[in-house]
Order: structure tokens, then C-alpha cells, then sequence
């Protein structure tokens, strides 16, 4: 008889697990591609034709940097967050918020003047925005453990139906032929380019700031207290971490950073606020935290990799007529073998013939 | 006892050459090990020397790598726990499986075939009677939490007899009992024994091997060294057996920075202290206690009877609802842990694992904990100087005989004393006027007891306070300067070094007060 069984394994190296991740998302890949076929796609041209656009010419290489900066910072806001164990599913509310707030400073002072505070104002009202969207969920969580996953989430909601009643309301651009958009931002409210590309300057502050949390949480009295909170409450207790106040402090920095997200998108790619602007960043974040294990540094890396499903689901779009649940589709297809894979790094897989 | 008779007999279960493997570790190399019908036989052996391993194999939840089970003479391969059970071997483990608001009935026959129309009176009866027959007395309608800790454990033996366990492995019963219920153990297994069970016990506890066993198996680093049978070897030699050559070395370091010697103020000194949980059940009872310099206060109990609490509150942890504290003459108001641990408490908490380290973070980052604010280790930023970090621990790893890979290894891939003993150098290499060690060798081997009861008695010996909480009563009065005991949150009384004796001890954990010399007041 062959007995097949699971055995724990005592230590799984940070090797082990990101080659299990790696072939989670080749599984998924192949999964996706049946999906392909059935709807008529011969997957491998499909992704050869995809591979082929995004890294030989410009716009490809362009689009996807676009893509990848705001799942950055999604991801390093929900990866933050997870490093406390803590769940930030409404990274896309907060995304919402920060740039409703950035638009209601857009809108209020920008016939003005002074054009060169306008920037920094919309950037201080993003985030501000964004860390008092979540300060709701992170209160009830600290002081009465209230579940986080659920508020955050429901939160989203709130957001984007308060910025729905500001598009359909007092905001609505006259000239907009009825559409629920705002007026285009004077030229002071737009973020500056990169030289040369055509890429915002929002991709290098997305990696300065994973650069920054990789550094409070490896190298300073902060990164100590997430990390015992994170890892061991009790121990926390124990050695007079106050839990609560880390609690709505990390929730709040998190939420900071999806805010901040929410206006780069805002001024570095629309210009001007409408519904949508999100394509569901701060939901693809968790999927990029969960590929990274929260590791920051791996934030950089499965955000290329998200923005790289994002631009190729455009591309076969485009180019084959694929419907653009596909991309969904194979999001959810990653998440799912990416956590499906977690049991083979905890566990190894034996199989031993007995008589 | 059926000596002879049983030397007679075929053995009923035989183990041969079981090795299990797990990375880098040997865990059991080529065990034999085999158990009669009527006999007790120990495995007796210090932590980490495969007893738990061998008998996982044994109850099926591993697989050994190589080696065969032989039951009744025929071989047998467990997969899982059931099939263990199905062919009637039971273990009671340390840390009971019970359900704490079911019935003992529920319990015992959760996950057994019944039939859809539950008689749960007739079954009750049943238990009653199994229980009668082996003095395993305990009322089958009770629930779980109304039960003290010797009847959970009866609990727990029923459970396997009524599956009909025939062969019983107990992994270190009398940890948590009494010695009174110990004593009502041991009637137990001798009554089991007469009816030709069979019992693999398991026990640190030398002197109850050598009153309880018919055989001895001594493993020490994954390997059977040597099967004794009764009276073959005095404890004396059965201990030294066990820890092998490392055991004769011990380290004499000064551990402690020497302190400076104060007046005659007890360092702690707390009246009539009273704390309440969060449902409002008072947890302690007026508590009045004073420790001096150059102490060692012991508390006696059994666990779960406000020892806990008592420590929390000293060390800051717990707020208390009524009384006074003053931690040397000054009066505390409100305690917070960084306060009490700046003002030099240091604390080794009665779960480590779970309290008292983080197991993902490094033995670097772990000697960070209860202190954010030396200069050593942050500059004023707050950024870590990592290298001093990494040196601090170095030095305090070779100080205190912490063995691992490196500074930067995981805390929690460390074996138990190891882990204690990295625990100690944290809190005794601060500013320290007052240690609290709470079941400071619990699930420890000789070794590091050893090393950890010698460092208590050397921060006495520098003029530490220290109050030292713990179940074993050997440790407590060969270390103790006076004993308090503790029973339902109330201070049963105190006795001198002089005046204890386990029995009077003992009883008192049972709430009997016995004449004693007054508490200090």
C-alpha cells in the first residue's frame, strides 16, 4: 500500500517559501491558461503576445510602471499593517478618501495663486484623509476587538458612495455633458514627470516609502515594539509594549498610505476625480502583501508582478477580445493557489510504500 | 506486585529500532523498548532526549522513519491517533484535552461511535462504574471547569479506558497534582496494574520512578542507554545516568552584578492587596507579603490559584483593586511594566513561551524586550545600533551558556533551557533590585535546573529580593528562606526553611491552615 501524508516541517527557510510561491503563481498560470482555452485562446501565444508588448517597446514598460506604483503603495499599506497581524482590507477606501479630500483642496484652491503650496496641500489632505478613514476601525479594534477585516471592508462602501454623492453632486463638472466628473485640476495640481519616460514621479515615492517602512521596522525602537506586538501579544503584555496605541498607530500610518496612493493616482494619471479611479488597487495590494508575505522588499516585486497581470489583461483584451473579468479571474486564481501553497511550506509532502 | 509473573510473560507491546529523523536531528536513534501486561515501565529521560518522539511514534502521530511496532506479537502500523487507539493504546497527555463547559460523560465519549439517540444516563452509570473499579472517582455529570486538576486527570484516564486502552501511556502526571493527589494516583496505577494493564509513564520525578516502576528505560540524546529493572540502581545513579557526562560540570561564574547593600527595608512590601478579574470574581484576598534583600521568598500552590495574578501585579502587569504596594518604601500608585522594570524587577514569567520571549524575532532583538530605552542599543532617534546589539547578546549568550547556531538565531528554535536561560540573562543583566522567578525549571532538565537555581541563589547572595513561584515543593524548600502558600487567592500561611516539610506543605495547599509562626505584618 502507498501512504501518502502530510509532515510538519520543523523550520521552513525563507528559500522554501519563495520558491513555493514562485510555483503557486506558475501553477496559476497554467490554471488561467485552461480558462484561456476554453474560451478559445491558445494560452501560450496569448502569453507570449503579452510578454512580447510589455517588454519590447515603450509604452508596455510605461503602462506597467504606471500600473505598479499605486500597488505599491496598496501593498506596502496592507503588508504594513499585516506585520502586526492586522488586516487592512480597506486600503481601497482609504485610496478613495485620499484623493476625494486631494479634490476637495483641488477644487477649493486652485483658482487661487498660489499654485506652488497646491501640491503639497492635496498631498497633506490625501493622507490625512486616509489615516482618519481607517482611525474608525483601528479604535474598535484596539479598544474592543472589533473584528478589523469586516469594518475596513465596510468602510470601502462608505467611501466610494461618499465620493459618488460629491461626482453626482456639488462637484459635477458643468461642462461634463452630464457625466459624474469633476473639472480637470489647473497644471499647479498635476505631479511632475520623471525625465525622459512618461511615468510620475509617484513610482519613486512609492519605493522610497517601502525603502522607509523596511527601514523603521528592521532598524529602529518601532520595527521592536510591530514586531513583538506582530508576533507574540502576550509578550507585549509582558514587556510594556502599549498594544492599543500601536494598534491605531500602525492602522493609521497604513491607512496614511493607501491615502497617499489615492492622490498620486489622482493628480500623477486622471487630473481630475471620477468614479473608479481605483481599478481595485487597495484589493490587489492584500493579493501583493500575501504573495510578499509582508515583506516590504517583496512588496517592489509583486507589485511589478500584479501591474504586470493589470497590463496584460489589457493587452489580450485589446488584442484577443478577452473580457476583462479574465484579469480578475486570474487574480483570483493566484490568491487562491498562493494561499493553497502556504500547507506545503509548512508541511512536506511524503510518500513511503508499506507492504 | 506480579514481579516474576510478568518476567514470565511475552511482552505486549514491543518497539524495535525506532528511529525518527527530523532535520538535523536525531530524535530517536534504534529505541527497543517493550512493556508487559501488568507492569509499570518509565521512560526516564531529560528534555530533548526523544521521550515525546518515541511515544508520537507509538500513539501514531508520526510515522517512524525506520523500525517496527509488534502488538500482541503481531505487527502493526498506526497512521493516526485513532488506529493507536482502536488497538488499545491511550495516552494521557500532560496538558489535558477536555472541554471545559461539557460534562465528564460528554467528554469521555466524544468521538466514539454512539448511537443517534444518545442514552447519556446509561453511559454515565457506565463511567460511574469504570470509575469505582479503579478508584478513578469523579461525578460523570459535573462540567470541566468545576473540577480541580486531579479530577481532570481522571477525566482524562477514563477517556482512554472507556475506549478500552489496554496499554497506557502517561506523560508526567503528577506535574500538576498535589502530593496528596499524587499519592491518590499512584493507588491508582497499582490498581490498574492488578488488573493486568499495562503503564508506560513518563516522569522527571526520580523519586516516584523508583517507588512506581517495575522497569526503567533511561534515553538520554535520542538513545536507549539502559533498561533497569526494580531496585537495580539507587537515584543517585539513575540521575546520572540520565544526564551523562555533562552533568558533572557546572558553572561557577559570578552571574550577578554585585549590588550595594541597603538598610533594613524590605525591597517588597504589599498590604492587604486585592484583585478582581474583568468578570468581578475576586482573584486574590488580601495579600500581605514583605521580601528583604538577600531573599528568597518562596510560594507554594497549587496552579491556578492566584499565583499568576500575584506575580502580574508585582511586576506591573495587573492593576489591583485594593491595597498598598511599596517597592523599596516607596509607595506605587499606579504599576506599568516599564516602571516596575526601571525601578529593577526583573521577571521571568511561568509561561516563557508564551509571555516571556518572541519566538520569531532573534535572540538579539529578544534581549531588547522590557527595556526601550537604554542607550546602548538605541541612539536618540530610536534606530538600533544593530552591531552592539549583536555583541551585547554574543557576550550574554557565552555569560549565561545560551547554546545555539548564532545571535541571530530565532528564539524559538531554541530547546527549552536554553530559551530559560537566555530569559535569565535579560532580566538579571539590568538594573535589578527584586527577581521574580516563576516556575523557573518547569519542564527544564537537570542541566539547566541546575544552571537556573544557581543563578537565583547568586542574585540572593548579591542582595536581591527575590520571590520564587513554584509548584515543585523540593525546589521551593531547598531554595527557599521562608514559604508562603497560597490556596484560592488567599495566603494560607508562611513557614520558616526550618519548619517545612512537604506534608505540612501539602495540606496546606489544600487551604488547611497548620500552626504555624504568624505572617509578618
Amino acid at each position: 500500500m502507498i501512504h501518502i501524508f502530510f509532515e510538519k516541517r520543523l523550520y521552513s527557510s525563507g528559500f522554501i517559501r519563495i520558491a513555493i510561491t514562485i510555483c503557486a503563481i506558475i501553477f496559476a498560470l497554467l490554471a488561467g491558461g485552461v480558462f484561456l482555452y476554453t474560451i478559445g485562446v491558445n494560452p501560450f501565444s496569448a502569453y507570449s503576445n503579452v510578454c512580447s508588448q510589455i517588454f519590447t517597446n515603450k509604452w508596455g514598460i510605461e503602462d506597467l510602471l504606471l500600473k505598479m506604483s499605486p500597488l505599491m503603495l496598496t501593498g506596502i499599506s496592507v503588508a504594513l499593517a499585516a506585520k502586526m497581524r492586522l488586516w487592512n482590507i480597506g486600503a481601497d477606501g482609504q485610496f478613495y478618501m485620499g484623493a476625494c479630500a486631494a479634490t476637495w483642496v483641488a477644487l477649493t484652491f486652485g483658482g487661487s495663486g498660489n499654485s506652488l503650496m497646491l501640491l503639497p496641500l492635496m498631498f497633506l489632505a490625501g493622507v490625512t484623509a486616509g489615516a482618519l478613514w481607517i482611525f474608525i476601525p483601528a479604535f474598535f479594534k484596539a479598544h474592543f476587538n472589533v473584528n478589523d477585516i469586516i469594518t475596513t471592508l465596510l468602510m470601502n462602501y462608505i467611501a466610494i458612495s461618499l465620493v459618488d454623492y460629491f461626482l453626482f453632486g456639488s462637484w459635477r463638472d458643468p461642462n461634463s455633458l452630464n457625466f459624474p466628473i469633476t473639472a480637470l485640476f489647473p497644471p499647479a495640481a498635476a505631479l511632475p514627470m520623471i525625465k525622459n519616460i512618461n511615468l510620475h514621479i509617484g513610482f519613486l515615492i512609492g519605493i522610497f516609502i517601502i525603502l522607509l517602512i523596511y527601514f523603521f521596522l528592521e532598524k529602529s525602537r518601532f520595527g521592536i515594539y510591530v514586531n513583538i506586538v506582530g508576533n507574540n501579544p502576550n509578550a507585549a503584555q509582558y514587556s510594556g509594549v502599549n498594544k492599543k496605541r500601536l494598534i491605531i498607530l500602525i492602522m493609521m500610518i497604513s491607512g496614511a498610505i493607501a491615502g497617499l496612493a489615492g492622490v498620486i493616482e489622482l493628480t500623477g494619471v486622471h487630473h481630475r476625480l471620477q468614479q473608479n479611479i481605483s481599478l481595485g488597487y487597495g484589493y490587489t495590494g492584500i493579493i501583493v502583501t500575501w504573495l510578499s508575505r509582508a515583506h516590504p522588499l517583496g512588496v517592489i516585486f509583486n507589485a511589478f508582478f500584479m501591474a504586470f497581470i493589470f497590463v496584460g489583461g489589457e493587452i489580450m483584451q485589446m488584442s484577443a477580445g478577452i473580457p476583462v473579468a479574465m484579469i480578475y479571474l486570474f487574480q483570483g486564481i493566484i490568491l487562491f493557489s498562493v494561499l493553497g501553497s502556504d500547507v506545503f511550506a509548512e508541511y512536506k509532502l511524503k510518500i513511503k510504500k508499506t507492504a | 506486585m506480579p514481579d516474576q509473573l510478568s518476567e514470565l510473560k511475552h511482552p505486549v507491546l514491543k518497539l524495535r529500532n525506532i528511529t525518527k529523523i527530523f532535520p538535523g536531528v536525531v530524535a530517536n536513534d534504534k529505541i527497543t523498548f517493550d512493556c508487559r501486561s501488568g507492569e509499570v515501565h518509565t521512560l526516564l529521560g531529560e528534555n530533548g532526549a526523544g521521550k515525546s518522539t518515541l511515544m508520537n511514534v507509538l500513539s501514531g502521530l508520526y510515522p517512524p522513519d525506520e523500525g517496527e511496532i509488534f502488538l500482541r506479537g503481531k505487527k502493526v502500523h498506526f497512521s493516526n491517533p485513532s488506529q493507536a487507539i482502536q488497538n488499545g493504546i491511550g495516552m494521557v497527555h500532560q496538558h489535558f484535552m477536555l472541554i471545559q463547559n461539557h460534562t465528564v460523560t460528554e467528554n469521555i465519549i466524544l468521538g466514539t461511535p454512539q448511537p443517534f439517540n444518545l442514552k447519556l444516563s446509561k453511559i454515565s452509570n457506565q463511567i460511574r462504574e469504570l470509575g469505582k473499579k479503579y478508584n478513578l472517582l469523579v461525578d460523570p455529570y459535573k462540567k470541566i471547569q468545576d473540577l480541580t486538576v486531579g479530577e481532570q486527570q481522571r477525566v482524562e484516564i477514563l477517556k482512554v479506558l472507556y475506549r478500552g486502552a489496554k496499554i497506557l501511556i502517561l506523560d508526567e502526571p503528577t506535574a500538576v497534582l498535589t502530593p496528596q493527589e499524587s499519592e491518590a494516583l499512584y493507588k491508582i496505577i497499582r490498581k490498574m496494574i492488578k488488573e493486568q494493564y499495562s503503564i508506560i509513564f513518563i516522569s522527571h520525578k526520580m523519586k516516584e520512578v523508583t517507588l512506581l516502576s517495575d522497569r526503567i528505560t533511561i534515553l538520554s540524546k535520542g538513545k536507549a542507554i539502559a533498561t533497569l529493572t526494580r531496585g537495580e540502581a539507587s537515584i543517585n545513579q539513575l540521575a546520572s545516568m540520565m544526564m551523562g557526562e555533562a552533568g558533572q560540570k557546572e558553572d561557577k561564574k559570578n552571574i550577578c552584578p554585585a549590588f550595594e547593600k541597603l538598610g533594613e527595608k524590605p525591597v517588597i512590601k504589599i498590604k492587604d492587596i486585592c484583585v478582581e478579574d474583568w468578570l468581578g470574581n475576586q482573584v486574590l484576598h488580601n495579600i500581605n507579603m514583605e521580601i528583604y534583600k538577600g531573599e528568597i521568598a518562596g510560594l507554594a500552590g497549587v496552579s491556578g490559584n492566584g499565583q499568576v495574578a500575584l506575580a502580574e501585579v508585582l511586576a506591573g502587569m495587573l492593576a489591583f483593586t485594593k491595597g498598598i504596594y511599596e517597592f523599596d518604601g516607596k509607595r506605587i500608585e499606579q504599576a506599568d511594566v516599564i516602571k516596575m522594570s526601571k525601578l529593577g524587577v526583573g521577571y521571568i514569567p511561568e509561561d516563557r513561551k508564551k509571555f516571556g520571549i518572541v519566538e520569531r524575532m532573534s535572540i538579539s532583538y529578544n534581549f531588547l524586550m522590557r527595556d526601550y530605552t537604554n542607550s546602548n542599543f538605541y541612539n536618540k532617534f530610536g534606530v538600533l545600533k544593530t552591531k552592539k546589539i549583536y555583541k551585547y547578546a554574543k557576550s550574554k549568550m557565552k555569560e549565561f551558556d545560551v547554546r545555539a547556531a548564532s545571535e541571530k538565531t530565532a528564539v524559538g528554535t531554541l530547546s527549552g533551557g536554553n530559551m530559560q536561560k537566555m530569559i535569565l540573562a535579560r532580566e538579571l543583566s539590568r538594573y535589578l533590585r527584586f527577581l521574580l522567578a516563576c516556575q523557573p525549571i518547569r519542564g527544564l532538565d537537570i542541566n539547566a535546573s541546575g544552571f537556573i537555581h544557581e543563578a537565583i541563589l547568586k542574585a540572593k547572595n548579591n542582595g536581591l529580593a527575590v520571590l520564587l513561584i513554584s509548584e515543585d515543593l523540593d525546589e521551593l524548600i531547598n531554595l527557599s528562606d521562608r514559604i508562603y502558600v497560597i490556596c484560592a487567592g488567599k495566603i494560607v500561611g508562611s513557614l520558616l526553611k526550618e519548619e517545612a516539610d512537604i506534608e505540612k506543605i501539602g495540606l496546606m495547599m489544600t487551604g488547611v491552615e497548620v500552626s504555624s509562626r504568624e505572617n509578618p505584618s
